[in-house]
């Protein structure tokens, strides 16, 4: 053989060895099986009341959870209600076309939640983007000044936007007539800390 | 290149690769180990130890009876390997930190579970009403927050459920020597027991002098009258006064220990501190220091409400429980004497002018904030009349904690629950600004929730689904300014564990194993975050098995997953509830002798290194024999299912008329057997064991004249009975044991189920050595009609509802006989039997229920009498 046949074979066994070595450590890495789950209906068959009737989905999903059964739920198709057409502009190259028509999609469905809900006012968002980093900007007129005064509100709103990490977004910036809500929210948390120090009545005696 | 050339090169490649793999596994242990070290002292004089190792790999030696004739007399002192402790810094469930570890002590971690019940937003009618939607696994409802009817069965409420897992967080975080302080109630019960200063039930003695203070007590207007004051003293050096607190409580259960004070930076430091429980006495120490300067934004000039954790312990409405403060501290300094609280009682804080009457723990942070008595720049309403978001961070400052921790789950914001683009996954948040809103502290916060985040995604991949998701919303930081981690002034991060609306997240939030996998994995973020390693895991193969008329040993391996202990720490009880605070061990067992005859011990383990302490283990228990002619019987422990389903009622409310909240697996019902052993007066010893330690080979069930082997509410997940176990039992019928299956899925997982775990052997096993022909999964009755044949005697009885002790009675199997087997009691439903026996070669009783649930001490003591009648 020569050398340069000795290097090929070589070089293709140390390839094969690294191949196997790498295939049997990551193997390693995950000691569950991949879940093959039996969808929620396929159950049907299999418990039924005593009659022979058929039990409601609710009174199956039960019984499946009862006995330590894993399943798969079928998504509910109902149609989400998409009044808002609101759209982000990409100022990123990370999407696709398609991807980028998703993530609108999904964000309008949750801007019409937010805007039937009355989490926020509707018309209160001007312009969206879709950062470099992978941010949201949301630009949002005064009126939104009534949801940041509202932790509740604001944390719901917040919340609502959390699935879009799903689709690779990293977090969210609101802005107020341009302005960070952060700073707004400073100003709005020393008024408070204010008036909560002054219901605090301060302790007159020693510590002892 | 010839062809041995090739092999040898193929050699040492190979033995390359196994070095370096070998090497990285090292490398892998060395990062997540300390170095090992000798741990435990040579005992003293005065302590009753007979210090020697004993070697766990020889299997079970045989039984009392034919060995060790040479004692006539025991001695009258018992002794044993273990070492006292004495007293120590208290982990979760009043468990003494060995002095050995490290990992986070003197760490303070503020938890917060998630939202809890709250009053109107002022656009809401009046009431009060959960925080978030609680969704039922039909898929075809979500609730809204402000449907107030009881919370429906199997529902996921995530007002509850973050408070459950954050359980698990701080059993974690204690066990590795953390303190823990809460922004909503933790204790899972509704009962409560309160002693002031100064009222029934409180008394001072010794030759010091208690001075009456002019502020209020901790909890003055709240569980103590208004204008309640606390009492002090000051520090002799020796101890020689002390205040007492005496509580009486109204159920049997296990109750944490809560001390409520005012601080102070005159407090002393280390106050020695004693609990009387039904399990013995905790000795510990309580630092009652202000953690925080003086004067702050929270405008308490010290004397903040405080709350100090002494543990957690069984105690019976016969013996009071006593807690001691002693004055053995410098002179300069002082004790206050204020309130002892037991449990975690009910919110009576009026919401919209009615109190909630739910459990506390249920009660949103602003509700116990209330409770504890602090100020309104802690207890905060912010914007919506209700709205408590910044309460939970506020608490966390005022505490001047060293890091806080929300606990939350997810729900999607624009789609129906189980929607099939639904968010799921785990994600972080903490506030990272930019601009001038930014601080240096968010560069903590960051690193804080990247390592849990990590660490937990870790975890769950690990223990739970190997492609469970991340998602990367939070993850890099941004300037969110969420209430929860905007005003924290210590680090803070914000963990969405799962989409609760999302079906296959919705269906590992409904798990309670999940729980504590999540809970596990955030624990090594945040020891990660501090620079330590982790605790071991939980200790398997647990076994107690006699050696000698007076002799017995405690046996278990060491965790085969995650970092090795390098000590355990030995919890006993004489009655399978009240347990010590533990005992040090430093082998993998604990040999005891000079045992009284007809002793009864229960035993818990748990694993430690110089990071922390594993959690519990199961629970094992053991009878010493009276006479060398009794019989021997062992105790199978095969019930592993890890669920709260195995205990879910109707509703989250009905749970909670008992002491403690237990809707999971227990671990510890060998003890009831056990009792029904001894209730019934027969001349047995018993052992005990898990089903792992027979696996395994540790203990072997041909040493035992009988052996009970229960699993529960197991199913085909966990396995009633493997293949491995069968062929055990197999083995032991088959040389004409005797034998008692119990288990409410035993016939369903052997003969009719087809998810999954099934092997060729399973319905031979069931019918042709458990003698038992399946008939159905349910026999539609919790209650059974008198036995007949050899169970004649037996009364009729009820299995548990779940309020009765134990858990559910859920798909009771019900059977024919079948191979020379008898029906020898039945449900109170024509035609179904629930308990089948055999007499031939072999013996054997097949229940299609878990004994554990029968109702009543006297009932399972009547069975247990003719079981073992039976095969004596």
């Amino acid at each position: 053989m020569s050398d340069k046949k000795t290097f090929l074979f070589l070089l293709s066994l140390v390839g094969a060895i690294v191949f196997f070595t790498y295939f049997f450590i990551s193997k390693g890495d995950g000691d569950i099986p991949p879940q093959n789950l039996r969808s929620l209906q396929s159950y049907h068959a299999e418990f039924r009341r005593a009659d022979g009737s058929p039990y409601s989905d609710a009174e199956l999903t039960e019984i499946l959870l009862a006995k330590g059964i894993p399943f798969k739920a079928e998504p509910v198709s109902l149609p989400n209600k998409v009044s808002s057409n609101f759209g982000l502009v990409f100022l990123t190259r990370e999407f696709t076309l398609q991807q980028q028509q998703e993530i609108n999609q999904k964000f309008n469905e949750i801007l019409t939640v937010n805007f039937e809900t009355k989490k926020i006012p509707p018309n209160s968002l001007q312009k969206a983007f879709i950062t470099q980093d992978l941010k949201m900007q949301l630009f949002f007129t005064e009126e939104f000044k009534a949801v940041a005064g509202d932790e509740s509100r604001l944390t719901d709103f917040n919340q609502s936007l959390h699935e879009m990490g799903f689709w690779g977004l990293k977090g969210v910036e609101i802005f107020i007539a341009e302005r960070p809500l952060g700073e707004y929210l400073k100003e709005l948390d020393a008024k408070r800390d204010a008036e909560a120090a002054a219901s605090t009545p301060q302790n007159k005696y020693s510590t002892r | 290149m010839r062809l041995w050339q090739t092999f040898s090169l193929v050699g040492w490649f190979l033995l390359l690769v196994a070095l370096l793999v070998g090497c990285g596994e090292n490398l892998d242990k060395a990062m997540l180990e300390p170095p090992k070290q000798v741990l435990l002292g040579t005992p003293t004089e005065e302590d009753d130890i007979t210090f020697e190792a004993t070697d766990d790999s020889d299997p079970d030696p045989a039984p009392p009876g034919g060995g060790d004739s040479s004692e006539t007399s025991p001695p009258p002192v018992e002794t044993s390997t273990l070492i006292d402790m004495g007293s120590g810094n208290l982990a979760a469930e009043g468990v003494y930190v060995p002095a050995a570890v490290t990992g986070l002590r003197g760490k303070m971690l503020a938890l917060g579970a998630g939202h809890g019940w709250r009053g109107r937003t002022s656009s809401e009618s009046p009431g009060k009403r959960l925080q978030r939607p609680w969704v039922w696994p039909g898929g075809t409802s979500v609730y809204s927050s402000a449907y107030t009817s009881p919370v429906n069965n199997w529902a996921i409420v995530e007002d509850y459920m973050n408070s459950e897992i954050t359980h698990y967080l701080n059993m974690y975080l204690r066990n590795a020597g953390a303190e823990t302080t809460f922004v909503r109630e933790q204790a899972r019960s509704r009962h409560q027991v309160v002693v002031c200063p100064g009222g029934t039930g409180y008394s001072e003695s010794g030759p010091a002098t208690f001075y009456s203070s002019s502020n209020d007590s901790a909890l003055a207007a709240q569980s103590c009258t208004a204008g309640t004051k606390y009492r002090f003293v000051y520090g002799d050096g020796s101890g020689n006064s002390s205040f007492s607190y005496s509580l009486t409580v109204p159920a049997d259960g296990v109750y944490p220990v809560y001390y409520h004070f005012r601080d102070g930076t005159d407090r002393a430091t280390s106050i020695p501190v004693t609990i009387t429980h039904a399990g013995g006495v905790a000795r510990t120490t309580v630092n009652l220091a202000a953690r925080a300067t003086s004067d702050d934004a929270y405008g308490a000039r010290g004397l903040r409400y405080r709350v100090a954790y002494l543990g957690e312990y069984y105690f019976k409405t016969s013996s009071p429980a006593v807690v001691t403060f002693r004055n053995q501290f410098a002179s300069d300094r002082i004790a206050v004497a204020d309130v002892v609280r037991l449990g975690g009682g009910i919110d009576t804080i009026p919401i919209d002018g009615s109190p909630t009457n739910e459990e506390r723990w249920k009660s949103s942070a602003f509700q116990y904030q209330k409770f504890l008595n602090r100020p309104s720049t802690v207890a905060r309403l912010s914007g919506g009349y209700n709205e408590d978001v910044t309460t939970r961070p506020h608490a966390a400052n005022y505490e001047n904690v060293d890091a806080f921790i929300s606990v939350h789950n997810n729900a999607t914001g624009s789609s129906h629950p189980y929607s099939s683009t639904s968010g799921k996954g785990s994600m972080i948040i903490y506030q990272y600004g930019s601009g001038s809103n930014y601080k240096p502290l968010d560069e903590i916060s960051r690193s804080l929730g990247r390592k849990v985040l990590d660490r937990m995604v870790d975890y769950i991949r690990a223990k739970w689904d190997s492609g469970w998701t991340r998602i990367t919303w939070g993850y890099d930081g941004f300037d969110g300014n969420y209430g929860e981690t905007r005003v924290a002034l210590v680090p803070a991060a914000l963990v969405e564990i799962a989409f609760f609306t999302q079906y296959q997240d919705w269906a590992a939030l409904s798990n309670e194993s999940f729980y504590r996998i999540a809970a596990r994995g955030i624990y090594h973020g945040i020891a990660e975050h501090f620079g330590v390693g982790y605790s071991p895991e939980e200790v398997e193969a647990l076994r107690v098995t006699i050696t000698g008329s007076n002799s017995f040993t405690l046996a278990w391996d060491a965790p085969s997953t995650g970092p090795a202990p390098t000590f355990y720490v030995v919890r006993t009880s004489t009655d399978g509830k009240a347990f010590d605070s533990g005992r040090l061990a430093n082998t993998n067992s604990a040999m005891f002798t000079n045992v009284a005859a007809g002793q009864v011990y229960h035993f818990q383990v748990l694993a430690g290194n110089a990071n922390g302490l594993s959690l519990g283990s199961e629970v094992v228990s053991l009878k010493m024999p009276v006479n060398p002619s009794d019989k021997k019987l062992l105790i199978v422990n095969g019930f592993d299912r890890l669920d709260n389903r195995v205990n879910f009622l109707t509703t989250y409310d009905k749970r909670a008329v008992g002491p403690q909240v237990e809707r999971g697996n227990t671990f510890n019902f060998t003890p009831v057997y056990l009792k029904a052993v001894v209730d019934s007066g027969r001349a047995w010893s018993v052992a005990s064991c898990s089903n792992e330690a027979v696996v395994r080979g540790h203990v072997a069930l041909a040493n035992y004249d009988a052996v009970i082997w229960y699993v529960g509410r197991e199913s085909w997940a966990d396995e009633t009975f493997s293949h491995a176990e069968q062929v055990l039992v197999q083995n032991y019928l088959n040389s004409g044991g005797k034998f008692v299956a119990t288990g409410s899925e035993i016939g369903w997982d052997l003969k009719a189920q087809t998810i999954g775990n099934k092997h060729a052997n399973d319905v031979p096993f069931l019918e042709n050595y458990l003698r038992t022909s399946y008939v159905g999964d349910d026999a539609g009755s919790s209650t059974l009609l008198a036995g007949s044949g050899v169970l004649t005697g037996v009364p009729p009885y009820s299995l548990d509802n779940g309020l009765q002790g134990s858990y559910i009675n859920l798909f009771p199997d019900y059977y024919n006989a079948i191979n020379g087997s008898a029906c020898v009691q039945q449900y109170n439903v024509s035609s179904r039997c629930a308990i089948l026996y055999y007499n031939g070669s072999y013996r054997l009783f097949s229940l299609g229920y878990p004994f554990e649930i029968i109702v009543g001490a006297t009932n399972r003591q009547a069975l247990m009498d003719k079981m073992l009648a039976a095969f004596e």
